[in-house]
């Protein structure tokens, strides 16, 4: 089992499964983005990307890295951090005759996708000024909101925020496995 | 370390020949959310080739039923040369997939999740006195409750191939617990 980090020890930082797509074959890439970019600013998240990395073509193609970080104070007690990571490599444009006849522009290549959210708690380190208040902070998680924390908001972030988000990644990739049966748990239409 | 049992492990099914994979993967994931079971996807990877896609696909879906004990269904898919070819149904042209698939069940029950009884060796030995003999019946029920939904799952599967199959009700843990 790997050690806990201080402040997760604390429960001040709850983190959840992470989760990956990797795809190769052809794609939108602009759409992908916009979807994506969408969806947070439909989802009411502070949204900004923290790195938009281009490596000049190799003889496969480009090398591309985005770096999101999505934030939402849910409460006053409680916010949601999303880190979206996603790398493409080989990639090329390549040109697509629609089925009205009319050409577009595809992304083709490879595109690894990594989605990490938590929970944090006491993220205006209110409880932070003398050394009781944060062991009583530490007591109050430790044994008082576990359960909600765990239960309630981790499950939220990952059925409400993570999970459609994933579902939505896959429809833009048209992927095979793309499916999403627990919508009906988050009330999701 | 918690104590984590399997007991299906690594049940296989190979089929090659027309599927839906979307059908196959919904029907998997409708079967654990009817179950109450929690989503946590490993991998979804997926790749275009020449001769077809090639998918894998890993879920570990996972449930409390107490607050000792905790079912783990591991599912490992890989598909290989997957396309979609032409067939017919009611007399009208659709598309179907058609390709290989491995399949692999993995039915996990983890003991003690919450770690409570595993900071020093006599405690661990006294948990596994425990398990193995105080909360023998009970430790086994959950074992073959969950054999029972594995085999249940593995039957549901095999529906979807259309392949020959004896389900029949899980009486006691069936030979491949263990």
């Amino acid at each position: 089992m790997k050690p806990l980090k201080p402040e997760e020890f604390s429960m001040m930082v709850n983190p959840y499964y992470t989760m990956f797509i990797k795809y190769k074959g052809v794609w939108d890439m602009q759409d992908l983005y916009e979807s994506m970019a969408d969806f947070f600013r439909n989802q009411k998240f502070k949204f900004y990307e923290t790195i938009n990395w281009h490596k000049s073509p190799s003889p496969f193609g480009a090398r591309r890295r985005y770096e999101w970080e999505a934030i939402k104070n849910v409460e006053e007690y409680y916010r949601f951090e999303l880190d979206i990571r996603f790398e493409t490599h080989d990639v090329h444009d390549v040109e697509i005759k629609t089925k009205d006849g009319s050409k577009k522009t595809f992304t083709k290549g490879r595109i690894w996708v990594q989605i990490r959210g938590r929970v944090l708690t006491d993220y205006g380190k209110n409880w932070e000024d003398s050394s009781f208040y944060a062991q009583l902070r530490n007591f109050y998680h430790k044994y008082v909101i576990q359960k909600k924390i765990e239960g309630d908001w981790q499950d939220t972030i990952y059925y409400n925020v993570m999970n459609p988000l994933h579902n939505l990644i896959q429809q833009r990739l048209k992927m095979e496995t793309e499916e999403y049966e627990h919508r009906e748990f988050t009330g999701a239409r | 370390m918690a104590e984590l049992r399997i007991v299906v492990d690594h049940q296989k099914i190979e089929y090659e020949g027309p599927f839906d994979l979307k059908d196959l993967v919904t029907m998997i994931q409708r079967f654990m959310f009817e179950r109450g079971f929690d989503r946590k996807l490993e991998k979804d990877f997926e790749s275009d080739t020449k001769t077809g896609k090639e998918v894998e696909w890993q879920v570990a879906n996972w449930k409390k039923v107490s607050d000792y004990a905790k079912y783990i269904f591991r599912i490992r898919m890989l598909v290989h040369d997957y396309v979609k070819v032409d067939a017919e149904k009611d007399k009208k042209k659709v598309k179907v997939g058609s390709g290989r698939i491995i399949i692999f069940f993995d039915g996990l029950l983890e003991l003690d999740y919450f770690h409570k009884w595993d900071s020093r060796p006599f405690l661990v030995f006294l948990r596994s006195l425990y398990d193995k003999f105080i909360f023998k019946f009970y430790t086994e029920r959950f074992e073959q409750r969950l054999t029972y939904d594995m085999t249940h799952l593995i039957n549901e599967v095999e529906k979807i191939f259309n392949l020959h199959r004896h389900y029949r009700v899980v009486k006691i843990t069936s030979d491949h617990a263990h």
